[in-house]
């Protein structure tokens, strides 16, 4: 009983990764150019698609697919940020918010038309066999779906520690202003950063590609449960993506596990609705 | 003299009456009526969501629920109870007010992205409901074979539901039942209480405002109408699925209240009509029709921040308001 | 007869005492002013007093009732008005459009003669647009009536706070530095505002760092220092107390 109580955390905390990912990347475009990417689901569906032309169609090999995929998906945020998201600035939230929706309606619907609605495999080249481990099992797929998401979670902090560019995207992060007077070039900064973010979806749906399927409306949902990691986890706050994002994924394990597979999506949302009731409003606390 | 008789506030609004009543038979091809029909719907709404939206200024994500509480609502008392469509719509508006009552209490103390947040996760669990509560709404197969509206034959005036114009008539008359109650509302101390709350919370609560009781009459008298538009929706297209809580209505809804226009009552009633013919009227290629209604979506805001009313030069002047 | 008791009135704020056991009356028909250096706890009063902070401890008693920690809204049913330190407007609404909105308090009618358009609405509405017209000659601002809120000059947004706040009937009107940033014509202007107020019958509690203003209009003042009660009197009292210039100016002036 306790070992499919800790299995069931394990599968959660490998969800919870990708969960957090994809929160990392939309709270960073959050923070820093104080956008809200409604298109943030289609980066996703767009990295599972590049990946299975390339794997599938083009027979290039899946390193090399991943990686060209996440390149591709850094320029076209580039230059989805210049041509829409740059003139924009200053319109408020909500309109921009509405310019992502439209995006985001024209990637699907591309999508679409080019790759048609039957969903398609990413064939990985690690296996979804479990192995057992002591008394877990893992899918090698899995495991290698953990490692790359926490790679690129350490890549990313360091990025933003060390790297002169990742500086300058912090400090816009904090004082936008300050950051401008003090020469930091805020239209690279944009760019950098929606590119950037919009990898990290990408990432994530070039990996969850090989476990579930790729089709054009697959990040719907996937993008709302980005959204509740990140608004739990506090906007902008990064450590609170990453927290919220992989207790979601526990809460939705064990929902599955123990409760029904069908409410399981249910429970991640209740689960918020009550803490943000208890954090906004103090409720429960006598 | 005639000149002043033209501009009366009130001949106008009977020629446009007049001209309504006489769409049928103006318009015989069904498919635009369906259209108008569409929009109809869509035009109660909207302009119940423009109350805690556009004036109250609460960013609610849980409209659909409404919708689609009302619709279900209707579908049930009709086809599992054989309770007539009048009864049903009825039913429809209090459930989904009595729904928003109980949700409102809950969320509406919420401010910013806490209550965005919150109405959206609501609005996902009635969804999730709605498609794994097999047994009470058939889950993802939805409820089909929901029969229409019972004809009416009252002395002269007939109506045999049979007939695509007398959906158009029953919706004229929901639609124009809408529009009274959203402008008698705004043009009250209610809609300046909403006004206010949204202008300035602080202000309004230090001249006796109370924001949350009037934030949840605007919520749940949007929520009635949504009810009502859900109820008929069901009725007309005789098939409803869990969709109905979905993405796509809730886009289009936020599309056609922020494109027509917040805060103004005519505003949900143009985005509702361009909004439900603009993707019809591009059916360049069924494949590229979507595609080019994003891109005109992305370019209208860039264009068009506040809405088509910007144009008539109503006010909506806002500063980095929601 | 006392209309405002302050009980023993303490904020904290979580290490920082905002005010320290404050006790002082109100008396009807009076203008007080709270005067004190910056940070003195005058602005963290009206909130306690106007629902917009709960106190950490003490009282506040208004005509007899206990009103402390009550909801701002319901605490202005009473008939407690308070402008703001910082000017708080209603930024799309006109003048005109801003003081009808202000009547809320004075009408009653529900939500079903809303939707009825019953002759009781329609006359509320009619007294609402009379009574708006007077507040308006009242304050001098008629001629702006039709101009956006967000475009009136900073004295005229002054003058709309007041007007709205007057519009919402008060018994008690709370002025968070009314004076601020006025030239030497609007500050007369609003001296005469304050005592033409109080004329017809409404109690003022003024809080101003303007000594001009405070010691020409106030019939008692009271000097707040680090949210502590230091003197309590007549201007001409005040005006000679040693603990107050220290207070201001630093000890060594006295």
């Amino acid at each position: 009983m306790l070992n499919e109580f800790l299995q069931q955390i394990i599968n959660g905390l490998t969800i919870g990764t990708i969960y957090s990912l994809m929160a990392c990347g939309l709270t960073l475009i959050f923070g820093v150019m104080l956008v809200v990417n409604f298109a943030h689901g289609e980066f996703y569906m767009l990295g599972g698609f590049l990946v299975y032309q390339m794997l599938a169609i083009f027979r290039i090999n899946y390193a090399v697919s991943l990686i060209m995929s996440v390149v591709i998906i850094i320029l076209f945020g580039m230059i989805a940020e210049r041509t829409l998201l740059k003139p924009m600035r200053g319109e408020g939230i909500i309109n921009t918010a509405v310019v992502m929706i439209g995006l985001s309606i024209f990637l699907q619907n591309m999508a679409l038309l080019i790759w048609g609605p039957t969903p398609k495999r990413i064939v990985s080249p690690f296996s979804s066999v479990p192995l057992e481990i002591g008394n877990f099992s893992f899918t090698p797929l899995q495991i290698f779906t953990t490692a790359v998401t926490v790679l690129v979670i350490i890549s990313a902090h360091l990025f933003l520690r060390k790297a002169k560019l990742g500086k300058a995207i912090r400090a816009t992060f904090s004082d936008r202003e300050a950051a401008a007077l003090v020469g930091v070039d805020i239209d690279l900064v944009h760019s950098v950063t929606f590119g950037f973010g919009s990898a990290l979806a990408g990432i994530s749906g070039a990996l969850l590609g090989s476990v579930f399927l790729v089709f054009p409306t697959m990040g719907e949902l996937p993008i709302v449960k980005a959204f509740v990691v990140v608004i739990v986890g506090g906007m902008g706050n990064f450590l609170g993506a990453i927290f919220s994002g992989l207790m979601l994924g526990v809460v939705e394990s064990l929902g599955a596990g123990f409760i029904s597979s069908g409410y399981k999506d249910a429970l991640g949302f209740i689960v918020v609705i009550l803490v943000i009731l208890y954090r906004e409003l103090g409720l429960f606390r006598r | 003299m005639k000149i002043h008789f033209l501009k009366n506030r009130t001949v106008i609004f009977f020629i446009v009456f007049l001209i309504l009543l006489g769409v049928p038979f103006l318009i015989k091809d069904n498919y635009y009526l369906h259209l108008i029909i569409l929009s109809g719907i869509f035009t109660i709404l909207v302009s119940g969501y423009n109350l805690i939206i556009g004036y109250v200024g609460f960013f609610s994500l849980a409209h659909t629920a409404w919708f689609g509480i009302g619709a279900y609502t209707s579908a049930l008392l009709s086809t599992k109870l054989g309770v007539s469509f009048w009864v049903g719509l009825l039913a429809a508006g209090i459930l989904s007010s009595f729904f928003s009552y109980l949700i409102g209490l809950v969320t509406l103390r919420l401010r910013g992205h806490a209550f965005i947040l919150v109405s959206f996760c609501f609005a996902e669990v009635i969804k999730l409901i709605s498609i794994n509560w097999i047994g009470l709404t058939q889950g993802p197969m939805g409820i089909i074979a929901i029969p229409p509206p019972g004809n009416i034959n009252f002395y002269f005036f007939s109506l045999n539901f049979s007939a695509k114009s007398s959906f158009y008539y029953l919706i004229l008359f929901l639609s124009l039942l809408s529009i009274y109650v959203v402008s008698r509302l705004n043009n009250s101390r209610y809609g300046r209480a909403f006004i206010a709350i949204r202008e300035n919370e602080d202000l309004a609560k230090s001249i006796g405002i109370d924001t949350f009781g009037h934030a949840l009459v605007a919520f749940v008298v949007g929520a009635f109408l949504a009810g009502l538009a859900g109820s008929f929706y069901s009725h007309y297209v005789s098939v409803i699925s869990p969709e109905l809580f979905g993405f796509q209505y809730m886009v289009t809804m936020l599309i056609m209240l922020y494109i027509g226009g917040r805060g103004t009552i005519m505003g949900p009633i143009i985005g509702a009509m361009l909004f439900t013919g603009l993707p019809e009227f591009l059916r360049v290629s069924k494949g590229l029709r979507m595609p080019i209604f994003g891109l005109i979506l992305v370019f209208a805001i860039l264009f068009m921040p506040k809405g088509i009313m910007q144009l008539k030069g109503m006010r909506w002047r806002t500063k980095n308001k929601w | 007869m006392s209309l405002l008791d302050i009980e023993d009135l303490t904020k904290n704020f979580s290490g920082l005492v905002a005010l320290n056991d404050l006790n002082f009356q109100v008396r009807k028909g009076e203008i007080l002013s709270i005067i004190g250096p910056n940070g003195a706890g005058k602005t963290t009063l009206f909130n306690l007093v106007t629902g917009f902070l709960k106190p950490s401890r003490g009282k506040i008693i208004y005509e007899g009732d206990e009103i402390t920690g009550r909801k701002t809204n319901d605490i202005a049913k009473k008939g407690i008005i308070r402008t703001f330190q910082i000017t708080k407007v209603f930024p799309v609404l006109t003048v005109m459009e801003s003081i009808r909105t202000a009547h809320h308090l004075s009408t009653k009618y529900g939500f079903f003669a809303t939707l009825t358009n019953t002759s009781s609405k329609k006359n509320e509405e009619r007294e609402i647009q009379e009574n708006s017209k007077k507040i308006l000659n009242f304050v001098k601002l008629h001629n702006e009536k039709d101009v956006l809120s967000v475009n009136l000059s900073y004295g005229h947004q002054r003058l709309l706070e007041v007007a709205i706040a007057l519009a919402a009937k008060p018994r008690l009107l709370l002025l968070d530095e009314p004076a601020t940033g006025m030239n030497q014509e609007e500050m007369k202007s609003i001296m005469e505002l304050i005592l033409k107020i109080r004329e017809i019958g409404i109690t003022i509690l003024l809080v101003e760092h303007n000594m001009k203003v405070v010691m020409n209009i106030s019939d008692r003042i009271i000097v707040l220092n680090y949210g502590v009660k230091i003197a309590e009197g007549s201007p001409k009292e005040i005006q000679g107390d040693k603990k107050v210039i220290e207070s201001y100016l630093g000890k060594g002036f006295a």
